[in-house]
């Protein structure tokens, strides 16, 4: 029903708002604050599933794969009150809703595409292998080896700081099938089934206490050549339309869920009369980072349009604008986060188990902005992509 | 150079302006002050061997320029903040000296005043460029004396003007501690505007003083809106020219790095000096998008348009600083000479971080508006679909 009105935004905004006002699960974020990663990913299936339900999980995919052709203004208003509403974010399925499509959309065969992509929609995760110990920045550097014996490849190696794969169903994975020429020219792209033998997951515990992360070992793990996403050794270039995915909706729904915590933070603050409102030095640093969240949300909106447009047009020019959207971004949510500590004193540092976590955690909140600023690509990383790619000063 | 291109714009008599016609504008300007306004122009100029200013104050009436935000029923080209935007920022890139920041600005502020019969009369004259107007540099601390009806003094105000300005906007307040902002006219013989000469020497800044004399006009400001509105016109003025600015020594300096060449190789190939480069791409990226905030808030009218000019001019000139000053240090010895033009952006920048008041002044003003809006139950953060 909420499809239909598709041709009308104003109806179409109206329609989602009023659906998400019954359907939100009432007092998750409570139920949630002190769980475990197995209780967040729970409720986060059944919303994904309740929001495809009526057709609202993957709506800008393509109609043949599960979605609704809608465009980037469809996806935006459904982002837009998703965060309005506090629905439960998605954060299980960052790989699944955006590198997943992004890979096989462009490179997937027409069976590869057919088969994976409707899982995301039933509740399937998805996990990224491409990062290993000796390969983090230097991605291509990497050495988990693939085989090919018959109709199939053997793969051999390990992959770490791979989200959510103690749950993951299906892992996009990055592998060394030749050692000649340059690094970049010998790497394979699979999707990788996590049940299959050989495959075994150990999560890490990350500095906020929690484990989303996880640490994967292959031993002779056989993949089917049918799962080969694009040719053999054509893997990087692959791996460009999967690192693109971060660079989009993704930041847009972060930053507009961001904006609800940081006016909620103030506006506490205002109806307790808060000390720190009378400091001159913190309600200034403050105006700052609220000033900069408004600009980091325009940036973003401005990206999406550009990347649109783009896409409409089929260019595929360098921008630095992803880039510098990553470090401010990421870097704003620390900014925030070390304010926010300060701001709740000696009591913000009691670590609060069980029942007792709050909804609002500041110590929570700063440590595990750290994670983000580290990864898909750190900071330093973008730091140089801007001033080699964008601005061309010499690589050294 | 064609008057052509501005011209066009005026048909357009819809509120917001699109994003080509304000770069067919913009282009337009840039192309004549490449031609008009270039590096061996401005240094000339700084050096007292050339009047550029007076040169270029010509050039701008006749190009249409200084009619740009001015409503049509005043002569002007009707294209408000977004177009003034577009000018001061250009002018700022080429470090334009002029007296555009105080008259543009004033002017823009007495269209919106209700004073139309006066409004009538002098603003046609600034779109001709007939008219130059003083304005304080900061309208909250540098006020006259209000002593009933139109009778004013002043001692000493810090104007924003060159001492031909014919006319003088001077906040007043009465012995009752009543408050208004005056027209002064300066031609009077008991109005004194004594030019100061100024570290940046691309802008002039004269002290204002008059005896008990009668103003023009004096605007009642019992709840100081009046005054706020010329703040806050000079405050995206300003804005614009540091955005400019900083985005223009920023390249300037790219280009630097990429020809000197030490220890074998191009001073940019050092990762340290391209991530300096780099995070001034950042700022100038979220002041951009900053400002963008404040002028879409100034052309809808929005009730919060003070506060984010307030946080985008305290943004924009903070940032002009930063990259000024990083600028000169990334020249390395060169930068500090007088030949370069590093020192004429820092020199320029830390004028424009004053102008309508400093920016802790600023930000704690956005943030008592802030708490004001939360009590009324209003999100300042709403954008258009």
């Amino acid at each position: 029903v909420i499809l239909e009105l598709s041709n009308d935004l104003v109806a179409f905004r109206a329609a989602v708002r009023g659906w998400l006002e019954q359907a939100v699960p009432s007092g998750w974020r409570a139920k949630l604050a002190g769980a475990d990663s197995d209780a967040t990913v729970e409720v986060q299936r059944d919303w994904i599933r309740k929001l495809h339900s009526v057709g609202l999980a993957i709506p800008h995919w393509p109609s043949t794969v599960g979605g609704a052709d809608l465009g980037l203004a469809h996806q935006i208003i459904i982002a837009e009150e998703n965060a309005r509403a506090a629905a439960p974010p998605l954060s299980a399925y960052v790989v699944s809703l955006n590198h997943v499509p992004a890979t096989l959309l462009g490179w997937g065969t027409e069976a590869q595409m057919r088969r994976y992509l409707p899982t995301v929609a039933e509740g399937a995760i998805w996990c990224q292998g491409f990062s290993e110990p000796n390969a983090g920045s230097d991605l291509a550097a990497l050495r988990t080896r693939a085989v090919r014996d018959g109709d199939h490849y053997v793969v051999t190696g390990q992959k770490i700081w791979s989200s959510q794969s103690m749950h993951a169903d299906y892992c996009i994975l990055l592998t060394r099938t030749s050692s000649e020429g340059k690094k970049q020219a010998g790497i394979t792209y699979f999707v990788l089934d996590m049940h299959a033998p050989g495959v075994e997951v150990r999560p890490i515990r990350q500095s906020n206490g929690r484990a989303e992360f996880g640490e994967l070992f292959l031993q002779d793990v056989r993949i089917p050549v049918a799962d080969r996403v694009g040719g053999e050794n054509e893997g990087w270039a692959v791996a460009q339309s999967t690192l693109a995915a971060e660079r989009g909706v993704l930041a847009f729904e972060g930053a507009e869920r961001y904006r609800y915590m940081l006016e909620a933070f103030h506006a506490r603050a205002v109806a307790e009369g808060a000390a720190w409102l009378r400091d001159d030095a913190m309600r200034r640093e403050f105006m700052v980072l609220f000033a900069e969240l408004q600009a980091t949300r325009r940036m973003i909106r401005k990206l999406l349009r550009e990347a649109d447009h783009n896409d409409a047009h089929g260019q595929r020019g360098f921008s630095m604008t992803p880039s510098i959207v990553k470090v401010v971004n990421t870097m704003l949510k620390k900014r925030v986060g070390a304010f926010m500590v300060r701001c709740a004193g000696a009591a913000g540092q009691i670590d609060l188990v069980g029942d007792h976590v709050p909804e609002m955690n500041p110590m929570l909140e700063y440590i595990t902005t750290f994670g983000q600023v580290i990864a898909a690509g750190t900071n330093e990383i973008q730091r140089n992509l801007i001033a080699e790619r964008g601005l061309g000063l010499p690589r050294s | 150079m064609t008057r052509q291109p501005v011209m066009a714009l005026a048909d357009d008599q819809s509120g917001s302006i699109s994003s080509t016609d304000l770069e067919v504008l913009r282009e337009s300007i840039a192309d004549a002050l490449a031609a008009n306004c270039g590096r061996r122009a401005v240094h000339a100029h700084v050096d007292g061997t050339d009047n550029l200013a007076s040169r270029l104050w010509q050039m701008a009436a006749g190009l249409g320029w200084l009619a740009i935000g001015l409503p049509e029923r005043f002569d002007g080209l009707g294209l408000a903040e977004q177009g003034l935007a577009v000018l001061h920022r250009e002018l700022g890139s080429v470090l334009a000296p002029g007296p555009y920041i105080a008259t543009l600005a004033a002017a823009q502020w007495l269209a919106e005043c209700d004073v139309s019969a006066f409004a009538q009369r002098q603003l046609p004259r600034v779109a001709t460029g007939e008219l130059q107007i003083a304005v304080p540099c900061d309208p909250a601390s540098n006020r006259g004396c209000w002593h009933g009806g139109r009778m004013v003094s002043a001692s000493g105000l810090l104007m924003l003007a060159s001492s031909s300005a014919e006319l003088a906007v001077v906040p007043v307040t009465g012995a009752d501690g009543n408050a208004g902002v005056a027209l002064i006219d300066t031609r009077f013989a008991e109005v004194r505007l004594d030019a100061q000469s100024l570290w940046d020497r691309t802008r002039e800044v004269a002290r204002l003083s008059c005896g008990p004399i009668e103003a023009e006009l004096v605007i009642a400001d019992p709840d100081g809106r009046v005054s706020a509105a010329l703040t806050r016109h000079l405050a995206l003025a300003t804005a614009n020219d540091s955005l400019g600015g900083a985005r223009s020594i920023a390249e300037q300096t790219i280009g630097y790095m990429k020809d000197r060449v030490q220890f074998d190789r191009p001073i940019g190939a050092f990762q340290a000096m391209k991530h300096r480069a780099a995070d001034m791409m950042i700022l100038l990226e979220v002041q951009d998008r900053l400002l963008d905030q404040a002028i879409e808030a100034e052309q809808r009218r929005s009730p919060d348009c003070d506060l984010w000019a307030a946080l985008a001019t305290a943004g924009a000139t903070d940032a002009y600083n930063f990259i000024a000053d990083d600028c000169v240090l990334l020249h390395g010895g060169i930068g500090f000479t007088w030949e370069y033009d590093c020192h004429l952006f820092l020199k320029r920048a830390r004028l424009n971080a004053v102008i309508g008041g400093d920016n802790a002044a600023r930000v704690d003003y956005a943030a008592t508006a802030l708490e004001q809006a939360v009590r009324e139950g209003r999100s300042v953060l709403e954008l258009a679909a």
